[in-house]
């Protein structure tokens, strides 16, 4: 595992939790500097772990979970927004584009992360945190 | 089959080394017990890289597969496993459920299994090549994923060659629960029908699921054999020691720990046990095994491993096939954790009992692997999984491991498991086929050495 750096990106509603925890901590004892890219604040104890916590996008839901539907497929308004708005934001922009690797936390960051990937051809690019450990442990 | 040449089996398994999945263990012991019985084998399996990003692999295995097996890995999709985000199409980020959708149907299209059907074509394609250039006497397909059947289906239709499947789980029967997986006239259901009513032999693990693919396909009952897992070889008897009296006893866990091991409960047990029992508080549960199904850990289990540190339980990681034989050497007692009824033995508790240690079995009631460790005398189960029940039996074990005499007891114990040994399964099946295919019978001497005169490897272990 070669230092460098990590960044979480986690568009949901739910704040990103404990689940996180332990996985920061391994990523910071091998050198890993840990940012947080969310929309919601995260848990206290992840707060106080974490190098660096950006904020992006909209805190409250709009309407009903913040869904729309059209037909049977169910739209997260943040996704395709959240997305585009850490590839135009400049703090967003620089973390993403010098990150070594890019982890989407949540199902809404799958967007963001996948199009920051495409701007970030030598990052690592993967969905969960537990994945991107096994990539740096391989 | 031509005389002047060995049989040649094809053996299919999806799980194979240096997968760590579930029935590995199985697949690896049947391909070297067939070596060793005289017949060239191929086994069909899928690439490394499939373990080693998905399931997790235990390189140190491949070393256990008789040399003379030639192994050809077929190439195997496993889009939905897959977390490098760079290999996702933009409908997959965008549309995750789109994409789904789309992608089981056209899993299902080649074959009625979610995520493994697509497989059918290149395993067939692999089949018959290899029909063509060494002529198959008999091919063996181990189950799940089913798709696996296919290779012996294909073949019987286009070369009338024999097929065995070998069901070390069952598809239609959903084991840990005892319900029908799909209906009889389902795609799935009439898809086994077929490859079960061209089977030469159909082995399943245990008797309860011989008896319940008996009553479903009861035209089939004669065909039907119960080949359990078994273990491999004893344990070096030297490996076995009494408890330093001076030193806490160690219990230990070895296997795959998946959401239906009863962990949780386990813990509340081992709490409630310490209190109680002077030899409990002091002493350490260890578990090895992989946490979940898949290379990346199961972040519930990891989180109830973690919170029941302060109790003296710790998780130390997944342990090499090599390694098994010193990692039993390690503990005092074993804890057998195993979710599941009627229908669930698991490949561990042959392997567990032939250390002759003190089990402790935390299994959910009427599971089938209290069958098999009734009469083995240092079973020590819980009565259910009440945390009472479970304290109950960890300190009956601990009083079990301290006896004087406990060398004797082990002895004892090593002899009642002896009858599980695999090649007392698999010796009847392995005969039957050489008679199915027209082969002579094995010379006595079956263990014959490669074409470097080394002898066939041994393999220990079972599923973990």
């Amino acid at each position: 595992m070669t230092a460098g750096s990590v960044v979480l990106v986690s568009l949901g509603a739910t704040p990103p939790g404990e689940a996180l925890l332990a996985g920061v901590h391994r990523l910071q004892e091998t050198g890993h500097r840990v940012t947080l890219i969310s929309r919601t604040p995260p848990v206290r104890d992840l707060a106080e772990t974490l190098d660096l916590r950006v904020p992006v996008g909209r805190p409250v839901l709009l309407g009903a979970g913040g869904q729309q539907r059209i037909s049977k497929i169910v739209m997260d308004p943040h996704r395709l927004p959240g997305a585009t708005q850490i590839l135009l934001d400049g703090t967003t922009r620089r973390l993403v584009t010098s990150a070594d690797v890019l982890v989407a936390v949540d199902a809404a960051a799958l967007p963001a992360t996948w199009l920051a990937a495409r701007v970030n051809r030598r990052a690592i690019a993967v969905n969960g945190l537990p994945a991107a450990l096994a990539r740096l442990d391989r | 089959m031509s005389t002047g040449r060995p049989p040649h089996l094809l053996y299919v398994a999806w799980g194979f080394p240096p997968s760590r999945t579930g029935g590995v263990h199985r697949a690896l012991a049947t391909v070297n017990a067939f070596s060793r019985d005289g017949w060239d084998v191929t086994v069909l399996t899928v690439p490394r890289e499939v373990f080693r990003d998905v399931t997790g692999s235990d390189p140190r295995l491949e070393s256990l597969v008789d040399p003379r097996v030639d192994v050809r890995r077929i190439p195997f999709s496993w889009p939905a496993q897959q977390t490098d985000l760079r290999s996702w199409p933009l409908v997959r980020a965008l549309l995750p459920r789109v994409w789904a959708t789309v992608r089981k149907r056209r899993d299902l299209r080649a074959f009625p299994e979610v995520g493994y059907g697509p497989w059918r074509f290149a395993l067939e394609r692999a089949a018959l090549a290899v029909h063509d250039t060494h002529p198959v006497d008999l091919v063996v397909a181990t189950t799940n994923p089913e798709v696996s059947v296919t290779a012996g289906t294909r073949l019987h239709e286009t070369s009338g060659v024999p097929y065995v499947v070998d069901y070390r789980d069952a598809w239609s029967l959903h084991t840990y629960s005892g319900r029908r997986r799909h209906t009889p006239d389902s795609p799935a259901g009439r898809a086994e029908a077929s490859s079960l009513g061209g089977a030469a032999e159909i082995w399943l693990v245990n008797e309860p699921l011989r008896r319940w693919h008996a009553t479903a396909y009861p035209h089939l009952a004669d065909r039907m054999h119960v080949v359990m897992n078994g273990y491999d070889q004893d344990l070096p008897p030297e490996l076995f020691r009494e408890p330093d009296p001076s030193e806490p006893l160690r219990f230990g866990y070895l296997g795959t720990m998946t959401r239906v091991v009863p962990l949780a409960e386990f813990v509340q047990g081992w709490r409630t046990a310490r209190p109680g029992s002077p030899e409990v508080a002091s002493a350490h549960a260890v578990l090895r095994g992989y946490l979940g199904y898949y290379a990346t850990p199961d972040e519930t289990l990891s989180a109830i491993v973690d919170d029941a540190a302060d109790a003296g339980v710790t998780y130390r990681g997944p342990v090499s096939k090599t390694d098994v034989a010193a990692t039993y050497a390690g503990f005092d007692v074993l804890l057998f954790l195993l979710g599941g009824g009627e229908y669930v033995t698991s490949g561990k508790v042959f392997e567990y009992m032939s250390t002759g240690l003190p089990i402790v079995s935390v299994v959910t009631p009427g599971c089938a692997a209290s069958e098999v460790l009734a009469g083995y005398p240092r079973w020590h189960p819980a009565a259910d999984l009440s945390p009472a029940s479970i304290a109950k039996a960890l300190a009956r074990a601990a009083d079990d491991a301290r006896s004087p005499g406990s060398s004797a007891l082990a002895a004892a114990a090593r002899a009642h498991a002896g009858r599980y040994r695999r090649d007392r399964q698999l010796r009847p099946r392995l005969a039957a086929l050489r008679d199915l295919v027209g082969a002579p019978p094995a010379t006595p001497s079956a263990d014959r050495p490669d074409a470097a005169g080394r002898p066939a490897p041994t393999t220990f272990g079972e599923s973990r």
